[in-house]
């Protein structure tokens, strides 16, 4: 284990470590950095960038401590290396610019005095090891991961520029014509933060993210040219992906004003400052000659002197070790449903699943587990977010941890959800893998997408479930990616008959009855309808003929006050149809899931709609039912008209025209065994 | 016209240690052969600090003012005190006009491997190029110091031929009354240094100084263990300055001195100044022999024992003490004004 120290807890040095800690990892270094080193206010990025490479102090097992350093040291370091107690067999290594001799003889000697030991020396700038910007704190050392790129016949075009150069005359038509660029894949990167101009280019240029999105060693492998715009140097971690393309023999090309890359010692390419000459540049320079620049980039001593290997060497680093990964195995489909409001996620990415000629697995929350591992699916657990965690988003570093361990080359991932999690876009980005998301097609009027489609550009397919009814699906896009698939819903044929239910039912509840109704309400994640179960419960508790079962997810909470009736029982399941098709009526919520079950099972149902900000738009789904005929539909406020349906539908026989215009109605194909194909076609890609 | 000095010193008043001391003791130790002129070598090692009390003291008591300022330094000997000061700058930024340089090395110039302590070719060489003398020394502190001074002088041969070492040693002046030892001594240790990473040894090895076995552990100069939160419930840690050494030397009856094993005292002042207070002190090996037997030499593991064995023998307790003292006397103002003088006469052969 190599612990990766700095000279000072700053930001800054932070980043510099986090910089060479991934290098070295990369490389086959057990490289991990102690996690009572790491400084206040770190940043969201940095948390899930730091999340692989620290261990905690007391499981680190240093066999060398590497401490970076500018030139100076400060007492927090200095305690920390003394408190280590270091065996004496633990080399120390001191790595850093030194402004002169004094500087370096200072550091040294305190170094020695902190560990009891001389640290071994490697002073970056005589050994040539210096960054590709003067005052980085990360030596500029290349590995070997942004190699092994295959060669694309649509080379990737990373612009790295900061958002005030966007709303330059002309910049925002230049790079929309790159976008479209017959030979070239665009990749705008914003170097500072999603600015108001940055902002405002997300309607013209379809690839556009923020660097902090990007871990610097993956993301220079999925780049084939990189163009750097802007006043300020490049930071630590841009540097890094800069100076990995280099040594990969992919052109950089310095498009500042003030020569900021090509004035130093590095082979950048010098190009044009103006956004709106890049693309002739591009056409004219650089693409027809990239086998060239090529050969002569990996030929540099630039790049032949900054090899992570050579640096290993000089530090007496342990030769590599390849960390241990899973055994090969066969490419496959991992799929990941958001759990959302109930389970209708994960239900719909089984059936698509189940359809699937390639194999298929899951990561999924808990709540999903077993309705998965019940279809005999591989699921491998993620963790639910909790207001016990001390910030929003720590379930979701773990879960970006584990999507990196469950994800392999070759594979496709599958994402269904509204929300896309850092950790999705993460394993996407940092895998380079083939990705699917099936996403819903209906959304409330007025609901703000834009936060759920700044990552569409991430897929390579998206696939839309309809609805059963056209007025609720969009108008086809111009979008390749996209494609609209009928409803997804369990097929009836797959739903035997459960003739003995109601006598097992009748059994196990106690309870004699003639008719079964159904109430799926959720769990009150999105609406609390309690005062609506209540008022069931009393109405049917009047009732000798009528058996009501209330049925939730299994870990649901249910309130206490159910349990009191006599003709009311909870049912936890993951199968709820199943029940509800022996039911004479079902009260349901209008999710995608409970409605098109409803529809195609034709089951006669009252709708109650669950609104919500996040959810998709439950009433109009409702309503398009109601308006033809084949349910009923009711406001969750409105008791008395619930009332009214109920004995309309069991005691005046409208169930039975319910069921008959059903029968009649002409719905849709489902298009489970479609959106299983497109997928299929993206992991044979 | 006032009458010319034999001996200017310039100096860093700003050390805050053991330099510093050391220049008042001399500077107390030569007022009765020559009146010295003192000036102030104002370096950016201490941009901000303050002249350091001890010198304050000697120079308010000898009625020497502290020249300030950067005009040129000249006398028949001029002695600067621990080079080191220049480090962080590339000249001394006066001229010096003499017969002899004397430059007291207050410092190893190697540290464990022969590694350069600090940048020693630099210091040297802005003393020599701001300097007219015709014989320059490198005068060390004790024998251990002049053997790094060698070592170094060894591989340096440019260098070598511009300076020379001095005969005998430019040793500290220990001058403190001497203190009876205790009649009944107790197992009460106890270090004082100022603070630093170089001045305490591993924390395995600090362990084995005090442990909790004994009836008190002090150390003062603590400030690096009390920040980095490095305490021992049998430890009495207490900062640097904030306990008179007088009370620090009440409190104990055994001086354990060991430092980070890449570092060593050149000289020991503050063990000559545990002997001096009637305290057996205990040291590593390599710094005793400074001492020439009045430190006793030895492996931490070995303190507790050799703690006991004086502990459980009063009567040995008080002969290393005053055999001790009584090898302080090599150390003293007397001593100190016969080097000099002895110095003085074949260096001006030589010169002529």
């Amino acid at each position: 284990m190599i612990v990766i120290e700095s000279g000072d807890r700053s930001a800054t040095a932070f980043e510099a470590r986090l910089a060479l800690a991934g290098l070295l990892r990369a490389d086959g270094h057990d490289a991990v950095i102690d996690e009572a080193t790491l400084p206040d206010g770190l940043r969201r990025h940095q948390k899930y960038e730091a999340a692989a490479l620290v261990a905690a102090t007391e499981d680190l097992a240093p066999a060398q401590v590497l401490v970076l350093t500018d030139g100076t040291i400060g007492q927090a370091t200095l305690s920390t290396l003394h408190d280590y107690r270091l065996d004496p067999a633990v080399g120390v290594i001191l790595a850093g610019r030194f402004a002169n001799r004094q500087a370096e003889l200072g550091i040294r000697a305190k170094v020695a005095y902190a560990t009891g030991r001389e640290p071994h020396l490697i002073d970056l700038q005589s050994q040539s090891l210096t960054a590709l910007v003067a005052g980085a704190g990360c030596p500029g050392l290349i590995g070997t991961a942004a190699a092994t790129r295959a060669g694309t016949a649509r080379p990737r075009l990373a612009i790295f520029l900061p958002g005030a150069a966007t709303s330059a005359p002309g910049a925002t038509a230049a790079l929309q014509a790159l976008d479209y660029h017959p030979r070239l894949d665009l990749q705008v990167v914003l170097t500072d933060g999603w600015t108001t101009e940055a902002a405002a280019l997300q309607a013209a240029v379809r690839n556009v993210a923020d660097l902090s999105e990007f871990s610097p060693i993956p993301a220079a492998a999925t780049i084939d040219l990189a163009a750097f715009f802007g006043d300020a140097p490049p930071d630590e971690r841009l540097q890094v992906i800069l100076t990995q393309l280099l040594g990969a023999g992919r052109p950089v090309i310095d498009a500042t004003t003030a020569d900021l890359l090509a004035s130093g010692d590095a082979p950048v390419l010098k190009g044009p400052g103006d956004l709106s000459t890049l693309g002739a540049y591009l056409d004219g320079t650089i693409l027809p000659n990239l086998a060239q620049i090529e050969a002569t980039l990996r030929a540099s001593p630039w790049c032949r002197s900054r090899t992570v290997a050579r640096f290993a060497e000089l530090a007496g680093l342990p030769p590599p070790k390849r960390l241990p990964t899973a055994p090969p195995r066969a490419p496959r489909a991992l799929f990941l449903p958001t759990n959302g409001i109930g389970l209708g996620h994960a239900q719909r990415c089984a059936l698509i699943a189940g359809e699937m000629k390639g194999k298929a697995a899951f990561a999924a929350f808990p709540s999903c587990l077993p309705l998965l591992g019940a279809k005999g699916f591989d699921a491998a657990a993620l963790v639910q977010k909790s207001p016990d965690h001390p910030e929003p988003f720590a379930n979701d570093i773990l879960n970006h941890l584990r999507l990196q361990r469950l994800l392999a080359e070759g594979d496709t991932f599958v994402f269904d959800g509204g929300f896309i999690f850092d950790s999705v876009a993460r394993a996407i980005r940092e895998k380079d893998l083939r990705s699917v998301w099936i996403r819903r097609g209906l959304w409330q009027a007025g609901a703000s997408s834009s936060a759920t489609f700044d990552r569409e550009h991430l897929f390579d397919r998206i696939i839309i479930p309809s609805e059963a009814f056209a007025e609720l699906n969009r108008p086809p896009g111009w979008d390749q990616r996209i494609r609209t698939v009928g409803p997804i819903v369990r097929p009836r044929s797959l739903a035997p008959a459960g003739s003995a239910l109601p006598d097992r039912l009748a059994h196990r509840t106690g309870v004699a009855f003639e008719r079964l109704v159904v109430t799926m309400l959720g769990a009150g994640a999105a609406a609390d309808r309690t005062a609506q179960l209540q008022f069931l419960c009393s109405l049917f508790e009047r009732r000798s003929d009528i058996l009501h079962l209330i049925i939730v997810w299994p870990g649901a909470v249910v309130p206490p006050g159910l349990y009191g009736w006599q003709r009311s029982r909870v049912a936890r399941t993951t199968d709820a149809l199943s029940i509800a098709r022996e039911a004479d009526l079902v009260i349901t919520a209008a999710g995608y899931n409970s409605f098109h079950e409803m529809l195609y099972h034709r089951l006669p149902a009252i709708f109650i709609p669950q609104m919500a900000e996040f959810m998709d738009d439950q009433a109009r789904r409702a309503q398009a039912a109601a308006e033809r005929g084949l349910a009923r539909a009711v406001e969750a406020t409105d008791l008395l008209r619930l009332e009214r349906e109920i004995v309309q539908l069991l005691d005046m026989d409208d169930a039975s025209a319910l069921r008959a215009a059903l029968d009649a109605a002409d719905l849709p194909p489902t298009g489970t065994a479609e959106a299983a194909t497109l997928i299929d076609e993206v992991a044979r890609q | 016209m006032p009458q010319r000095p034999h001996i200017a010193y310039l100096i860093e008043p700003r050390f805050p240690g053991g330099t510093s001391a050391a220049v008042a003791a001399e500077l107390r130790a030569v007022e009765p052969l020559v009146r010295p002129a003192v000036h102030d070598a104002a370096s950016m090692m201490f941009p901000d600090r303050a002249v350091a009390p001890v010198l304050t003291d000697a120079l308010t008591d000898l009625a020497l003012p502290l020249i300030l300022g950067e005009g040129p330094v000249s006398a028949e000997m001029v002695v600067v005190h621990n080079p080191a000061f220049l480090k962080f700058q590339a000249d001394l930024r006066r001229r010096i006009f003499c017969r002899d340089l004397v430059v007291v090395t207050h410092e190893n110039f190697l540290r464990r491997g022969a590694v350069e302590a600090f940048d020693i070719g630099k210091c040297l060489d802005a003393l020599d190029r701001a300097s007219l003398a015709l014989a320059k020394w490198l005068a060390p502190v004790s024998p251990s110091n002049r053997a790094t001074i060698e070592t170094w002088l060894a591989a340096e041969p440019g260098r070598a031929r511009r300076w020379r070492l001095t005969p005998t040693d430019w040793f500290n002046i220990v001058d403190q009354p001497r203190r009876p030892p205790a009649s009944c001594p107790r197992d009460r240790r106890g270090r004082l240094s100022r603070p630093g990473w170089e001045k305490f040894p591993a924390p395995a090895d600090l362990d084995l100084c005090f442990p909790p076995s004994a009836e008190a552990n002090l150390i003062l100069g603590a400030d690096h263990l009390l920040g980095a939160g490095l305490a021992r419930p049998h430890w009495r840690l207490v900062p640097f300055g904030t306990l008179p050494v007088a009370s620090f030397f009440g409190e104990i009856d055994f001086l354990v001195h060991f430092t980070a094993p890449g570092w060593r005292e050149s000289f020991g002042r503050v063990l000559a100044e545990g002997i001096a207070a009637g305290k057996v002190v205990l040291s590593d090996p390599e710094t005793a022999s400074n001492f020439g037997g009045a430190v006793i030499g030895c492996q931490p593991l070995q303190i507790d024992a050799l703690i006991g064995h004086y502990v459980a023998e009063p009567a040995a307790y008080r002969d290393q003490v005053l055999r001790a003292q009584a090898l302080l006397e090599r150390y003293s103002p007397a001593a100190f004004r016969q080097m000099l003088a002895a110095f003085a006469a074949p260096a001006r052969r030589l010169a002529a």
